[in-house]
């Protein structure tokens, strides 16, 4: 009888992570309920009401769509760059040389700490908040196109070459594909850092946006409010990661046919 | 081949020295005292460090910092090994990490604050909550890695399950764990750095924003300059601490 439920139950691993969150959500509920934690400790079903209320009141749209619009706008703009700059490393030495002592004096300072200085410069606006988002997100966008273009088979370049195909050619049909594997995983690293620095510009400084209701709200105490925020940033970040690995997977569909192992 | 190291290393140098002569063009041309010059900044440096106000705010966020990294790392290592080893277990953890992985964390330090105060111990739990994910994730990968025949070979010789955490499981996870180390480096400095803007008023991220707010930039430029050194020597530590460790993958990139 045992023997058999665990045979189910391992066929159907889902029963049990769906089990044990719920376990832990109604004994969360019921801890509030019976008023174990501190007041600003709300339960799972308060916060989704608080939720839901704020996007019928609407504030929560229009946070979204500020918070959304920079963090996208940052990912787009310093992880286009990125690859663009990465995968030309890739191919050429010079280019290379040149970019990596800079690259490497620049990488490890967290981008986050440039952020009061170029604030004084250009104000605590949108354009300093994108232009820090999008150097965070050329990084990894850089170093991975990089790899990935320095790991493609030089003997695929030559066959181009042999063809008779011009640079350009050899760049969007043989590079830019064959090194796809990698850049996508860049990219992908590139978004959750965008959305760790869409937070991080909002709670510092006046700002509109999800980091920076979410804030206020501790700071004027409507925690329900707060709670409502954090909910809200974990469903963008989890549903823009979904769409982009998503497309990366139509983007890399074409790898599985011929057998070749994905990065 | 020596002409060709000494090609690219004049490259390298000659990248760099466009980079920071832009910078000190830009900086005399603009003639605006919120654009500092790089002697300025060195200047502001060498002032900031001989106070000592330098090494006590580095040291509050450097303590801050790798205490939340390595309570990350103990705690994600042992349940990423757990979680490769028993399917219940990993039943359990999955939707926290497949939903929580994505998440700014950062968006739960009001959260923090009130559970633990605006002091050190919230930028430190911040810090764990940050790396948790990445660290988890690798030390997951590093313990599914182990080869099956290893196992039987542990098993033959009765190992215990300790025996077979220690001698099998760690030594095929270890370049994973670097691995994870090296992405929650960086990581552990932008949260410290956030939480210090907010906080209380200590750490290099506090002086930063104290600079700005008072319009010093070349001390907020100093300031950063420091923090990405210090990133760049963890990093290096952890990559030799890796070909030290693991002494059989040599070379291997990452």
């Amino acid at each position: 009888m045992i023997g058999n439920l665990n045979s189910v139950l391992r066929e159907r691993p889902w029963i049990i992570s769906i089990g044990f969150a719920g376990l832990v959500l109604a004994l969360w509920q019921f801890a509030t309920i019976q008023s174990w934690f501190p007041d600003y400790i709300l339960g799972p079903i308060n916060i989704v009401a608080e939720f839901v209320a704020m996007f019928h009141r609407g504030e929560l749209g229009d946070q979204v769509g500020a918070s959304l619009r920079r963090a996208l706008a940052g990912f787009a703009i310093g992880s286009g760059i990125g690859v663009v700059l990465g995968l030309l490393a890739g191919v050429s030495r010079v280019f290379r040389d040149l970019f990596d002592l800079t690259q490497a004096f620049i990488h490890p300072i967290p981008k986050i700490a440039l952020f009061p200085a170029i604030a004084v410069l250009l104000g605590f606006t949108d354009q300093t908040r994108i232009f820090i988002i999008a150097l965070s997100a050329f990084f990894p966008a850089y170093l991975n196109a990089l790899n990935g273009a320095l790991g493609v088979d030089p003997r695929m370049i030559w066959v181009g070459q042999n063809a008779g195909a011009v640079r350009v050619r050899i760049f969007f049909q043989i590079l830019l594909p064959a090194s796809l594997p990698r850049t996508v995983v860049g990219l992908r690293i590139s978004l959750m850092v965008s959305f760790i620095m869409m937070v991080a510009t909002e709670v510092v400084g006046h700002s509109n946006g999800l980091g920076a209701g979410l804030m206020r709200a501790y700071e004027e105490g409507v925690y329900g409010e707060m709670y409502g925020g954090i909910l809200a940033v974990a469903i963008c970040g989890v549903l823009s990661n979904a769409a982009l690995a998503m497309i990366s997977r139509r983007l890399l569909a074409w790898q599985a046919i011929g057998g070749v192992q994905r990065g | 081949m020596d002409n060709i190291s000494r090609g690219s290393l004049f490259l390298k140098v000659l990248g760099i020295c466009v980079a920071l002569g832009s910078w000190q063009t830009f900086a005399i041309l603009s003639n605006n005292p919120l654009i500092p010059e790089l002697q300025t900044i060195c200047l502001k440096f060498l002032e900031l460090a001989r106070d000592g106000e330098l090494a006590a705010h580095a040291k509050s966020s450097l303590l801050n910092g790798f205490a939340g990294l390595s309570i990350a790392f103990v705690v994600a290592t042992m349940c990423g090994f757990l979680a490769a080893r028993s399917w219940v277990f990993d039943s359990m953890l999955h939707p926290l990490v497949s939903l929580g992985y994505p998440v700014p964390k950062l968006a739960l330090y009001p959260m923090v604050i009130l559970i633990l105060g605006l002091g050190g111990e919230s930028r430190t739990a911040q810090v764990a909550l940050e790396c948790f994910f990445p660290l988890f994730v690798q030390s997951y990968a590093g313990a599914k890695a182990v080869r099956p025949h290893m196992e039987w070979l542990a098993r033959n010789v009765d190992a215990g399950s300790w025996r077979l955490a220690k001698d099998v499981i760690l030594p095929t996870a270890l370049p994973f764990l670097f691995t994870g180390l090296r992405i929650a480096i960086p990581i552990m400095l932008i949260v410290t750095t956030v939480t210090e803007f907010i906080g209380d008023s200590h750490g290099l991220g506090f002086l930063i924003a104290r600079s700005s707010a008072y319009f010093d930039t070349a001390s907020a430029f100093a300031v950063v300059a420091v923090l990405g050194a210090l990133g760049l020597l963890a990093d290096r530590l952890v990559v030799y601490s890796r070909d030290r460790f693991v002494f059989w993958e040599k070379g291997t990139s990452l």
